[in-house]
């Protein structure tokens, strides 16, 4: 892959807040790489530097140390890359006394451009042309999350970062933002930057994942990759006593009323199920079954919820 | 740029509360006292006769119109007008939707020249609309315009008169605003930037005051009153003296204190001290995170 490639580079990205007693490392040495033309999903609790990293990319935060490359330039350096770029941050905020569609307008005359075809055709798109005339401070949540879609959009970005993008929003919206922003890769060619907490959206809308911990990068792959070493196995076994007792000693294993569930792939099924019948134990049903991403996600950052 | 500045107009010029208060205060304002003025003139006697008495020119009264920006008032407005420009994009938490789109210098460059065209358009249309009232109420009472409208060698001096006074208006303006967009950028709040704009105007003018104690408590650091003469406040009144009488600014009672200075000194001690404030401003803004 030449640098081009890839619509996001970090190498060793920190940041600092603060001093002394006040330091709070945000994010510690995170090094990723982001292809073009994928969903990519970035993963992790509140607090883990999700956020503070997403500021990084888009010069609202300095960097303490390391480097940030957005579709192969530095923005702190060629700051025009970011005209490529279409950013959600957090939860959407506007100009209160303005109307949808006069933020639209201001957000783009600051980028230095006058699209009035395309706004109107953006509010469309969001759903939100009947509304557009009316003051923002008016408009649900949802309906802010869909302006601010459409403010990321309004200069046809190569790039799009969202942060929670599915906040405040409907089960339809939720559903229609996924399908939008898989079309936003597939049919438009874009690629999508997405921190979400909605972990099943994340697994169903993202190619690849990358999971943030503490500030510091946990986990890096496809969500097959990640899930392929984590599926568990479901046994029902008796006495349940002994079997947790022997199979304790080579799994990581859950005991539950009337099974087992042992951290194991389904290649260690045989192995199980032999070891078991060694020691006299009754097997009734062994089952592996593949973990959600939400499974992996609490194993790899000790069950801190996102 | 332009697109720029036209998105700081539209933000600016929405905001109805914002904008009456603190622009088209004035000329309103200027407007309704002028009404008032009318019609007291067609019911009271006592007032027209003392009006023709007064009969103060139309074009002093737009030259003295500029110095309301230095009055407690029009500071007042002006600071609060340049808080809402430059720290309200913090309470909303709206830099994060626009640093993206631009540079820093840009953003801050296009608030300066929206703030500039504010302040133009409020004192500008509010000494047109007090050179009509002056006119209007002089022939109401049966008086006489004066200047003529057609006295060509009054009319390009006061042409010239006008220029500076609103030159000097517009610095002292301008500085004042500098402060506040300092504090509001530094304390990430239009209240705090309305407060440091205050203190640091209020420090200005209190140098002369604290010079002059210390040089009565310790004679020995007499020459400290020379610093009076490098804050804006005394430069300002410099060059609107050497515009104005051809001659040095000094202070009452300071004459024998203070050494006359010229116009070029002034004018450079003005220009550094805009140059400076306005490289804090970017400085400061350049290097601070946006976090909300």
């Amino acid at each position: 892959m030449t640098a081009n490639s890839m619509a996001i580079e970090l190498e060793g990205l920190s940041k600092v807040f603060g001093r002394r007693k006040r330091r709070v490392q945000a994010v510690n040495n995170i090094s990723l790489k982001v292809e073009r033309g994928q969903v990519f999903g970035f993963l992790g609790p509140n607090g883990a530097g999700k956020t503070t990293t997403i500021r990084m990319l888009l010069t609202l935060i300095f960097p303490t140390q390391g480097q940030v490359r957005v579709l192969g330039q530095s923005p702190y350096v060629a700051r025009d890359v970011l005209k490529r770029v279409g950013a959600v941050v957090e939860t959407p905020v506007f100009y209160n006394y303005l109307t949808g569609r006069q933020n639209l307008e201001v957000l783009a005359r600051t980028s230095g451009t006058n699209q009035p075809a395309r706004i109107e055709a953006l509010l469309k798109q969001v759903n939100l042309g009947e509304r557009a005339g009316q003051r923002v401070a008016t408009y649900s949540l949802g309906m802010r999350q869909r302006l601010a879609l459409a403010a990321a959009l309004i200069e046809d970005p190569d790039l799009v970062i969202f942060d929670e993008p599915t906040n405040g929003m409907d089960p339809a919206g939720i559903q229609e933002m996924r399908g939008f922003i898989r079309e936003l890769v597939d049919v438009q060619g874009k690629t999508v930057f997405l921190s979400s907490h909605l972990l099943s959206e994340v697994e169903q809308v993202c190619d690849r994942v990358a999971i943030i911990h503490r500030g510091e990068l946990k986990r890096e792959g496809s969500v097959a990759e990640l899930l392929d070493g984590s599926s568990r196995v479901r046994i029902e076994a008796a006495p349940l006593d002994r079997a947790q007792v022997i199979l304790g000693e080579g799994w990581k294993l859950t005991p539950y009323e009337d099974h087992l569930l042992l951290e194991a792939k389904r290649a260690d099924v045989p192995a199980i199920v032999r070891r078991l019948n060694e020691t006299g134990i009754d097997v009734f049903h062994v089952a592996a079954e593949r973990s959600s991403l939400e499974d992996y996600f609490l194993s790899v950052t000790q069950g801190e919820t996102v | 740029m332009v697109n720029l500045f036209r998105a700081e107009w539209r933000k600016i010029v929405s905001n109805r509360l914002v904008v009456s208060f603190t622009v088209w205060i004035f000329p309103i304002g200027a407007l309704i006292i002028y009404l008032l003025l009318l019609l007291g003139v067609m019911v009271s006697e006592e007032l027209r006769s003392g009006l023709q008495q007064q009969n103060v020119s139309w074009t002093d009264q737009m030259n003295m119109a500029w110095s309301i920006i230095n009055n407690q008032f029009g500071r007042l407005l002006l600071l609060v007008l340049t808080a809402f420009i430059f720290a309200s994009e913090y309470q909303w938490g709206t830099w994060k939707n626009i640093i993206p789109r631009s540079s820093r210098v840009k953003l801050v460059a296009a608030k300066f020249m929206a703030l500039g065209a504010f302040v133009v358009i409020a004192y500008g249309s509010m000494t047109i609309v007090i050179a009509l009232g002056n006119v209007v109420s002089t022939l109401a009472i049966g008086g006489t315009v004066s200047p003529a409208l057609n006295d060509g060698p009054a009319l390009s001096a006061f042409a010239r008169d006008y220029a500076l006074n609103a030159f000097t208006a517009l610095c002292s303006g301008l500085i004042a605003a500098c402060y506040t967009a300092l504090g509001g950028i530094w304390l990430r709040s239009v209240i705090g930037g309305i407060a440091v704009g205050f203190l640091l105007t209020f420090a200005e003018e209190s140098v002369l005051l604290v010079v002059l104690l210390l040089r009565s408590l310790i004679p020995s650091l007499s020459n400290l009153i020379g610093l009076h003469q490098f804050t804006p406040g005394y430069n300002l009144a410099n060059i609107g003296s050497w515009a104005t009488r051809e001659e040095s600014y000094l202070p009452p009672g300071l004459v024998t204190l203070l050494e006359p200075r010229s116009l070029e000194f002034s004018l450079v001690v003005v220009a550094v001290w805009l140059v400076v404030l306005l490289a804090l401003i970017l400085y400061l803004f350049r290097k601070q995170d946006i976090l909300g």
